[in-house]
């Protein structure tokens, strides 16, 4: 934990450096670098109608694979919970939700039955879901602040 | 040219003659009053007027006022040496450097100094080695100069000739120095200008590498002296050098080097396996002594040849070789010694001889170390002369890129435009599975083109190494900056701006090199070629955005959301590129690579026959029979080429990337995808398709411009055939030196198409 901590001061202190002078309110838990060249890709900078899409959509999608995760952990169906980890993984990290995305691949790799890197084997199943569990929990919360940092920002 | 004229030059130079070093320096100040022997008058005088046009010109000057690199090797020459019949090597490469120099010695004024007059002399005697080693097989690079022909003086026919001629024949007309009647009594004269070790050296070059008949004519002028003349000391000399356990090797190195300087000497010769990896500063070398005692690195500040000397008194054998030692640990990025060899792409290999001779080499220059950085200026020059002339057969190889061979009559001029085949700044691995592109895809990653090392004694390294006292050139050499251009240019995608049709691609190499000054702009504009995109992506959300990527780039592009869906659309045919994610429902991203590397070489695509152009014939690659029903692609037409399959994924694994790779994927992105990156990529490969799919990509130019031009592409077809042996014309050479890389790979794939019918 005291790593992690540090990792997210580290974060928050790289975040503040290269934060762009015209998205100062993102937060942390989005690389600005990578959110910023989605919003390049609007044609006009008042409605963000492109990336505007791109980000609810991504809300839209992001809590129906939490459903979908919540029900795979019930029925214990691990190979389901990595798949949809893999999945919230590929969108959250092409908008640089970088938090969201590293608690999606640990659920990728715990229900792959393999530690929190995905280089070891975890051969207790009971363990893999517990972690997966917990890691929900974290990534829903992680999820949580991102959706209210952007919402703001395309003032809804 | 008037007789009168004839007289006071010579009576200039017989006047003069009194004082090399005076006249030396004075010839360069008074430019246009040079004149010193009939042999060099007019390439003289021309130079320093074109640097010093500002002097008041004789009439002899006004006729050649326009000469643009006029040699200046010449005269220095004949002040210092006495005229004789090494006419021929008055070379401009030496020239191009001297000219630089005689700005210096303006300078200096009326007080020349013997020191900054001799350093010029070893140049000028590297120089003659070098060139008179090499005339057989080179035309005098002054032809490469329009403006000398378009003087019609009575030089003017020996300027054209080869050097060979010039050699043997001398025919100087109005001349009285060329004769070889006239040697030896200018033999003693010369030998008190030359220091011992360089007369040694030159007579010890020429015999051995002078061309037969050259030599005969030499031969004789030097035999006179006897080995009387040789000194215990020569200019350079060789050291054995050995990684530990294995072969020593010779390296040359110069009498004053110190052992830093042998660093660097090693790591060109072992330009592949230390060069790439380690720099000059990294490499130690250690020495054994004879009487069991304690072996020793030696410190970068030894002087080489005397520890050598004190070390091994008698000389050191092979089996007292130098032991080179590098750290083990690599260094990261690539050595400064690779980008040398990259920027000097073409630079031949030391020496005319070596192991791959059919590509005739005259010199080998390496730009030295801060040490002899005047030599380097002035040498650079040179380099660029002879390194673009010719090529070496290896790189052929390396490059795909077959080097044009001058001819005689050829205007060279237009080599200094010729694109250098350029390396993409891509660090992503690369893997092509097929056999049209292998050259292609080396020409991105082969960062350094190996120039074999002579086995026998190097006159380009002695250029390289020997003045380290000359006097510093401030002046860059002219060519640098057009190198700089070069790799520029090198970086450029094939020009949408050039709108090939049909009809004009005949003409196209010609064309080319206008096109040039164009083509940074279409990159700067981001540009990327009309290529189609295939983007396999399970996510909507990504696949949205790289949707929209795709349509700010300006590619055609279609989707597919599973593994399946992506072999199906590819089926189709018409894709270039494949941006395929890793991970998909119902077929993931890997088996889908495979299935299409798969049917790719079930139809014979990318193998010689189908990648040809639509001219080629398309029976042949179904024909065999062998691809049954369900795997045969409706038209193979519609694939000119593999396709790249550029793999992307979210995962941060070594071990996914890898397994990308092995399935087939040429190269690899990792989400989140960075859009710079992305149109890189797709710039990148882009380009590649655009070239190996030539035809296609023109139709789709025709098709977005609608033009008229109908008939062009009857014509086309009828000259098919006509076109295809141009092509390979022009990709072996006489042509090509002027056409973009663009039209290089175009010709390999023509070539490549022609030895499959």
């Amino acid at each position: 934990m005291p790593d992690s901590t540090r990792r997210e001061a580290e974060d928050r202190v790289r975040d503040s450096e290269e934060g762009s002078v015209s998205l100062p309110d993102l937060g942390d838990s989005i690389d600005a670098v990578t959110f910023e060249q989605i919003l390049e890709m609007d044609d006009e900078e008042d409605d963000r109608e492109f990336s505007r899409s791109i980000v609810f959509g991504f809300f839209e999608q992001a809590e129906q694979t939490f459903k979908k995760m919540d029900d795979a952990l019930k029925e214990k169906d691990l190979a389901q919970l990595s798949s949809l980890g893999h999945f919230l993984k590929g969108s959250s990290a092409t908008l640089g939700l970088t938090k969201v995305k590293d608690s999606c691949e640990k659920i990728q790799h715990y229900g792959q039955m393999k530690d929190e890197e995905g280089t070891a084997d975890e051969p207790d199943e009971a363990k893999c879901l517990e972690r997966i569990k917990a890691t929900l929990v974290a990534v829903k919360e992680e999820y949580a602040e991102v959706e209210k940092v952007l919402k703001k920002f395309y003032g809804s | 040219m008037a007789i009168g004229e004839l007289k006071t030059r010579l009576r200039a130079k017989f006047s003069r003659r009194h004082s090399t070093a005076s006249t030396l320096s004075q010839s360069s100040a008074e430019g246009d009053q040079t004149p010193a022997t009939p042999a060099s008058t007019r390439k003289v005088p021309r130079s320093l007027r074109s640097r010093h046009s500002q002097k008041p010109a004789s009439t002899f000057d006004g006729a050649t006022i326009n000469e643009k690199e006029p040699p200046l090797h010449g005269v220095l020459e004949d002040e210092a040496v006495g005229p004789k019949n090494e006419v021929d090597e008055r070379d401009e490469p030496t020239s191009a450097r001297l000219a630089e120099t005689s700005s210096e010695l303006h300078l200096q004024g009326a007080t020349p100094s013997t020191t900054s007059a001799k350093p010029l002399q070893d140049n000028l005697d590297d120089q003659k080695h070098d060139s008179s080693s090499t005339t057989a097989d080179f035309p005098t690079p002054n032809t490469d100069i329009p403006a000398v022909r378009e003087e019609d003086e009575e030089n003017e026919g020996r300027a054209e000739e080869g050097n060979i001629e010039r050699d043997c024949l001398a025919p100087d007309t109005g001349s009285n120095n060329t004769p070889s009647t006239q040697r030896p009594s200018e033999l003693s004269r010369r030998q008190s200008l030359l220091p011992h070790q360089q007369t040694r050296l030159i007579k010890t070059l020429l015999e051995t590498e002078l061309p037969p008949h050259s030599k005969a004519a030499n031969l004789d002028y030097f035999t006179a002296n006897g080995p009387s003349t040789i000194s215990a000391n020569m200019v350079s000399r060789k050291i054995w050098v050995k990684r530990p356990q294995q072969s020593a090797t010779l390296v040359q190195i110069h009498e004053d080097d110190l052992v830093d300087d042998v660093r660097d000497m090693i790591l060109k010769k072992y330009a592949n396996s230390l060069g790439r990896n380690f720099d000059a500063p990294d490499v130690t070398l250690r020495i054994i002594p004879r009487e069991q005692r304690q072996e020793r690195t030696l410190g970068p500040e030894e002087p080489m040849t005397r520890t050598l000397d004190a070390y091994y008194p008698g000389g050191q054998t092979v089996d007292e070789a130098l032991i080179i030692d590098v750290p083990l640990r690599r260094t990261p990025k690539p050595s400064p010694q690779v980008q040398r060899g990259y920027y000097d792409e073409s630079r031949p290999a030391e020496g005319g001889s070596d192991y791959f001779p059919p590509m005739p080499i005259p010199t080998a220059q390496v730009p030295q170390a801060s040490n002899s950085v005047p030599v380097a200026n002035g040498q650079g020059q040179v380099n660029h002369h002879h390194g673009s002339l010719t090529s070496h057969s290896m790189s052929v190889l390396t490059t795909g890129h077959v080097p044009a061979l001058p001819s005689p009559g050829s205007n060279r001029r237009h080599h200094r435009d010729r694109p250098r085949i350029g390396r993409t700044l891509t660090s992503s691995p690369t893997v092509i599975g097929n056999l049209v592109q292998p050259p292609i895809v080396n020409n991105g990653t082969q960062p350094f083109l190996r120039a074999p090392r002579s086995r026998t004694h190097s006159s380009a390294s002695e250029t390289s190494i020997a003045p380290p006292v000359a006097p510093p050139l401030p002046t860059p050499p002219a060519p640098q900056p057009s190198d700089g251009l070069q790799i520029q240019r090198v970086a450029t995608p094939p020009p949408r701006v050039s709108s090939p049709r049909p009809a004009a691609r005949v003409k196209r190499t010609k064309k080319a090199n206008a096109e040039h000054p164009s083509l940074p702009t279409g990159m700067l504009n981001g540009a990327v070629p009309p290529i189609n995109v295939l983007i396999v992506e399970d996510n909507i959300i990504n696949l949205k955005l790289l949707e929209a990527f795709m349509k700010r780039l300006k590619v055609r592009w279609q989707t597919a959301m599973n593994g399946r869906e992506a072999v199906t659309k590819w089926r189709a045919g018409g894709f270039h590129l494949v941006l395929m994610d890793i991970q998909l429902p119902i077929m993931s991203g890997l088996e889908a690579t495979k299935e299409i590397r798969r049917l790719e070489r079930v139809n014979c695509i990318g193998i010689f026959g189908s990648s040809a152009s639509s001219s080629a014939p398309e029976v042949g690659e179904e024909g065999n029979g062998e691809v049954e029903g369900d795997d045969r692609l409706p038209s193979t037409a519609m694939f000119k080429s593999p396709v790249i399959i550029v793999a992307l994924t979210a995962s941060s694994l070594q071990s996914d990337r890898h397994e990308a790779l092995a399935a087939g994927c040429n190269d690899f992105l990792t989400k989140p995808v960075n859009f710079v990156w992305l149109e890189r990529k797709v710039m990148e490969w882009g380009c590649m398709q655009a070239l190996i799919d030539f035809d296609g990509w023109r139709k789709w130019k025709d098709f977005s411009q609608s033009t008229t031009n109908h008939d062009a592409e009857k014509e086309n077809k009828s000259k098919a055939l006509e076109k295809k042996k141009k092509k390979n014309r022009a990709s072996l050479g006489s042509v090509s030196q002027a056409s973009s890389s663009r039209v290089n790979v175009a010709g390999i794939r023509e070539e490549a198409s022609a030895v499959a019918t």
